[in-house]
């Protein structure tokens, strides 16, 4: 870097042909070889100096680029979504493509940028077969909130919303889980099939319901109007860009929560093989809003 | 391209004023339009180079270089802040009112990319009306008018005859994302309630105004 000497002159100094010229080839010097951070005092740069766009922020400078999408339902009118067996593959919540994001040119997340993500959806608990959630003790169900009879107690189950993206082209046929997403289709053998809850980074729960005790009773709620938010945030470590053509939501259940040998001992989410069957229950997702940011981060 | 001096001086030469002058003058003019070859092409550019910004204490809210960003939250027994169907200026269940202590109001410069994140802890509280109401949340932008619900939030009315807490999931998140031109905006929280009170207990709104 070439630095231009602003030294005055002091009382008794001579001036010299070769002093004099000097403090103005320094200025040649530096501007032929280019100013650079030695030119240029603190805070020297104020927002009028940077690249700005005219209609928004993303100049590629901290904000590279985003995405947002709602699929215009609000709170009720949505899709059903039905509890499949241990073999069913996920169903994308975007409700016909309309709270995906593309992008058509793919969207690059260079080495150390970040990609954040937020979800959002409105869940109504609709299809639940009230039979499988048994408790010891209560009285007869006649109303949604009665307790219920039997011997066994059963963990009440869990829909689950996760975030897949497609890095491979904007024919958008490759989805797959964004980095700290498991499928929910681990094979956990006779624990059933799902993920552990490390591997959740991008999962959204939505409870089936919930398990109330009140005056010596026990309840089971079944949910309604529930609306659930997740964000997901991911710096590209691979030190190799990724280009992004997708962003979407799945949903699948019902899953419950197992800790045992099948699942070494570690959290997890699994659908159960053992009776009684949890396929056939329903959940409607009505509103559902996807937006991501990607910016830089060095 | 690089500044060239009008003048080099030799030994024995009169040093006169004019030319020194003519040379400051012209030292004077080139800065005024230096252009941007004269100037390193790679990254050099580092955060002491950058102006500081400014701080706004009372909304929290930074104004810098790349943008504006801050937010205000409020902890659970500290302050409270409602959303009501009676006694506002709400003539109908379903019309939507501010709701105290959620907004921030923003001077852009230049255009921004806003991004607005929200939560609340938020119950209602029965009305002993025999019908079980509700109350929801969702964000505005400059005026209520322009409200966006794309993220709406709902506390329903408990139900005491029954259970206490039935719902047990107090809490409401939302966010949005949009480009924003030159202006003063507000921002935050409006609420619509069909019960009488609905209380925000603990509550927080969030801005990223990206600039660059």
């Amino acid at each position: 870097m070439s630095r231009v000497d602003n030294t005055s002159p002091k009382a008794g100094d001579a001036v010299t042909a070769a002093g004099l010229n000097e403090k103005f080839t320094d200025i040649q010097t530096a501007t032929t070889a280019g100013l650079d951070e030695a030119n240029f005092r603190s805070e020297a740069l104020d927002y009028t100096k940077f690249p700005v766009n005219n209609a928004h922020g993303k100049t590629g400078i901290v904000l590279r680029d985003w995405k947002y999408a709602n699929n215009g339902v609000g709170t009720s009118g949505g899709a059903t979504y039905t509890s499949t067996t241990i073999a069913g593959a996920p169903a994308e919540l975007s409700h016909g493509a309309g709270s995906r994001l593309v992008w058509p040119l793919g969207q690059e997340l260079a080495a150390n940028d970040m990609l954040r993500a937020h979800f959002w959806l409105w869940a109504d608990a609709v299809g639940i077969d009230e039979s499988k959630y048994k408790v010891a003790y209560g009285n007869a169900s006649g109303n949604p909130y009665a307790a219920l009879v039997g011997i066994d107690e059963t963990d009440i189950p869990v829909w689950v919303a996760w975030l897949q993206w497609d890095i491979t082209s904007n024919a958008l046929a490759n989805w797959t889980e964004v980095p700290g997403q498991g499928d929910f289709d681990s094979n956990f053998s006779s624990a059933g099939n799902g993920s552990y809850c490390d591997e959740m980074l991008a999962t959204a729960v939505i409870p089936h319901g919930s398990r109330y005790a009140f005056s010596g009773q026990t309840y089971l709620l079944k949910h309604t109007d529930l609306p659930v938010r997740r964000s997901y945030n991911y710096v590209n470590d691979t030190g190799s860009p990724i280009t992004i053509y997708g962003l979407r939501l799945v949903i699948n259940g019902l899953f419950h929560p197992v800790c045992s040998s099948f699942t070494s001992n570690k959290n997890a989410l699994t659908k159960k093989i053992s009776a009684p069957t949890w396929d056939g229950e329903t959940i409607e997702i009505n509103g559902v809003t996807l937006g991501a940011l990607v910016q830089r981060t060095t | 391209m690089p500044y060239t001096p009008l003048k080099t001086w030799a030994d024995g030469d009169v040093i006169l004023s004019a030319d020194v002058q003519a040379e400051l003058d012209y030292v004077r003019d080139y800065v005024r339009q230096m252009p941007a070859t004269d100037i390193e092409a790679s990254a050099w550019a580092n955060s002491k180079h950058v102006m500081r910004g400014n701080y706004d204490p009372v909304q929290n809210v930074a104004d810098l270089v790349s943008g504006q960003f801050g937010g205000q939250g409020v902890l659970f027994g500290t302050d409270f802040s409602y959303i009501t169907a009676y006694n506002t200026l709400r003539v109908g269940s379903t019309v939507w009112e501010h709701v105290p202590l959620t907004s921030l109001t923003l001077e852009i410069r230049r255009p921004v990319t806003l991004f607005f994140q929200w939560w609340a802890q938020f119950a209602g509280y029965p009305d002993g009306s025999g019908s079980t109401g509700y109350g929801d949340l969702a964000l505005f932008r400059s005026n209520k008018s322009l409200r966006n619900t794309d993220c709406r939030c709902r506390a329903p009315e408990e139900d005491r005859t029954v259970l206490t807490y039935r719902e047990n999931r107090h809490v409401g998140s939302g966010f949005f994302i949009e480009d924003q031109g030159v202006g003063t905006y507000s921002l935050g929280l409006v609420g619509q309630a069909t019960c009488s009170k609905v209380q925000l207990y603990s509550f927080g709104v969030s801005l990223e105004a990206f600039a660059l």
